[in-house]
């Protein structure tokens, strides 16, 4: 296998994990097991517990709860409309009647900020959906049919991994443009970002299927589908939990990347990158045009990547089993 | 190790091969074929199209059009002429690679020094105060987009505190100086590396803090050896493994990230000629620039295979 696998497990774990820091582990490597740390109580405490302990992660949480909730409130939030252009109130600094300032054609960023927040979310969500999809149903026939099925699908996600694809993302965007739709802008970034989700799956398939309990459902006389569906995949939520929070993250940095560079999301429609798009022009005189939409992108996107290591420290086996 | 290097070469062929594939399906994808371009033109006819068509071999199979246009990029590198200046795709990417190479190597070299010492010294005070700080520091280096980076490190060096230029390669009306050309590199290689810097030093304290729990090191200490040789000698090595790994399936990253670091800071580089090429439809430029971009990443991983096997003989010896 030429383009290496990234194999991070090395023979032995650490057992001296049960200090303090726990959040800050790097990132993909963050299911491994913890089996110093223990906790008390149910099902449902469980979670809360976790987070209590864990304070990055419980700020990240609250954070992404007030970005979710002013995405999803967001005509409420000012009472301004996101594409009212008001050319009396061009570049205002941020005040209290615009907390984020005004733009070039003088539209509040405040609420535009809450409003791209709903399609840079809604995009980062969808196109981890389609990256899901493919990734969970190629690595789950990989994984449990293994031989030329799994080398096809396995040189896939290497070639997939070796090729700058946010070229051609852009390239796709520019063939298509100027009407690139955001389902179109989901779907490509779905398709270039399944690869992480379709290993994961196939290595626990892989491991799993070997146990007592799928030979017996063969021998029940089990379809090959109903075996994958209902007796290995769900063996596989806890990473690919992590992968797709992980993956959340990614996406929604493409998505603002590609419409920073005007290929993704058009104007007016805001979202976070396309916002950013002319911001480079006012740098020196009105600053608050580019900070405001990058910080909140920076934001979501610490956010996710502290909750998809406390995911992965929560959900581990050893962990749960330990209880 | 020659027998090692020359497996993995091979197998980067039927990559290439692919990569290729992709690359001719995409340009068959765009509006109108190959000679879409054309028949906007007022200036050319549909007859004068045809011509076109019957001598590129375009009214061919698919099949032949894809060997013909294979031979032509592998034999003669030629990837066609841009629909914008009319230029020779490969030699306006001949122009550009260099610029595009400094940058990302300057990106490269600073990542892989800060990443690395800062991996190491993180994992070498686990659980301080100083250990938590990198990591804090990395997390928001691995979360910021890096246009924004660009953005806002441009308002400050430039804009606010007038430090550093903001865009190309050298500054206009002076004669070339070596000292003026670092300081126009210093600041898209800073942005372009943080990615790499902060997820790196994430990586390399984990793998290292792994391995100096291993039982190896404590014989290495018990047996007297120094701690700088415990540490480098015996621990790095084997916990820059994996971070080689993580390096290597990085580096479609540093071209992604190249291409928007040359837009905001006008670096003229492949990336910058990318943009070009998309603002104005430029096709044919595109395909080569992917193409050469994914010959390149291939290249590189080949690089990084082989340290990959120098450093660690099990892997060599496995296959």
């Amino acid at each position: 296998m030429a383009f290496s696998t990234p194999v991070l497990d090395s023979p032995a774990r650490s057992t001296r994990r049960s200090v303090v820091v726990q959040t800050v582990y790097p990132l993909r490597d963050s299911f491994r097991s913890t089996p110093n740390r223990r906790t008390r109580g149910g099902e449902r405490s469980y979670f809360g517990s976790v987070l209590k302990r864990s304070p990055l992660a419980y700020a990240a949480f609250i954070m992404m709860s007030l970005i979710v909730l002013g995405a999803l409130f967001a005509p409420l939030m000012s009472p301004y409309h996101k594409d009212k252009i008001d050319l009396t109130r061009q570049y205002l600094a941020p005040s209290l009647d615009h907390p984020f300032g005004t733009d070039d054609l003088g539209r509040d960023i405040f609420v535009r900020v809450m409003h791209g927040g709903r399609i840079s979310l809604a995009v980062g969500l969808l196109a981890m959906l389609v990256a899901l999809l493919i990734g969970v149903t190629a690595g789950g026939v990989a994984g449990y049919y293994g031989g030329w099925i799994d080398t096809v699908l396995m040189r896939a996600v290497d070639l997939m991994l070796a090729v700058p694809v946010f070229f051609v993302i852009l390239f796709l965007s520019s063939v298509i443009s100027p009407k690139v739709s955001i389902v179109a802008i989901c779907l490509m970034i779905g398709c270039t970002q399944w690869m992480e989700v379709a290993r994961l799956v196939r290595a626990v398939v892989m491991s799993t299927k070997e146990h007592e309990f799928v030979d017996a459902a063969r021998t029940m006389g089990l379809p090959d589908s109903r075996i994958i569906l209902r007796h290995l995949l769900p063996h596989t939520t806890a990473p690919v939990l992590v992968a797709i929070t992980l993956g959340l993250a990614q996406a929604i940095i493409i998505e603002s990347g590609l419409s920073f560079l005007g290929f993704g999301v058009q104007p007016p429609t805001p979202s976070w990158g396309a916002m950013l798009q002319n911001a480079q022009s006012y740098l020196s005189d009105c600053p608050w045009i580019a900070i405001f939409p990058g910080l909140l992108i920076c934001l979501t996107v610490v956010c996710c990547n502290v909750l998809a290591d406390f995911l992965g420290e929560a959900l581990s086996p050893s962990q749960r089993a330990g209880r | 190790m020659l027998r090692f290097f020359l497996k993995r070469a091979v197998a980067i062929i039927p990559l290439v091969l692919l990569v290729s594939l992709i690359c001719f399906a995409l340009m068959q994808a765009t509006p109108g074929g190959p000679v879409g371009m054309l028949s906007g033109n007022p200036m050319v006819g549909p007859d004068d199209v045809a011509r076109i068509r019957a001598n590129f071999g375009f009214d061919e199979p698919v099949i032949v059009q894809y060997a013909l246009w294979l031979k032509r990029v592998l034999m003669h590198g030629d990837f066609g002429y841009s629909y914008v200046t009319g230029e020779p795709v490969i030699e306006m990417i001949w122009q550009r690679l260099p610029a595009t190479l400094e940058l990302m190597g300057a990106a490269f070299v600073l990542a892989f020094l800060f990443g690395l010492s800062g991996g190491i010294v993180a994992a070498l005070k686990r659980y301080t105060k100083f250990d938590s700080v990198i990591m804090l520091v990395t997390l928001f280096g691995i979360s910021i987009p890096v246009f924004w980076l660009g953005l806002m490190s441009m308002m400050l060096f430039t804009v606010k505190w007038r430090l550093l230029p903001s865009t190309g390669m050298f500054a206009l009306g002076v004669p070339f100086s070596v000292l003026d050309h670092l300081r126009h590199l210093l600041m898209p290689s800073l942005v372009l590396s943080l990615l790499f810097i902060a997820s790196w030093s994430r990586y390399m304290r984990a793998s290292l803090s792994d391995v100096l729990s291993m039982n190896y090191i404590n014989v290495a200490r018990a047996k007297g050896a120094s701690r700088g040789s415990v540490v480098f000698r015996h621990a790095v090595r084997n916990a820059a493994i994996p971070v080689l790994t993580v390096i290597a399936l990085n580096l479609p990253v540093l071209f992604t990230g190249s291409i928007i670091t040359e837009t905001i800071f006008a670096w003229p580089g492949m990336g910058r000629l990318f943009y070009d090429g998309l603002l104005r439809q430029d096709y044919t430029r595109l395909m080569g620039i992917i193409f050469i971009a994914s010959a390149l990443i291939a290249i590189l991983n080949l690089i990084a295979d082989t340290i990959y096997g120098l450093l660690d003989p099990r892997i060599r010896l496995a296959r």
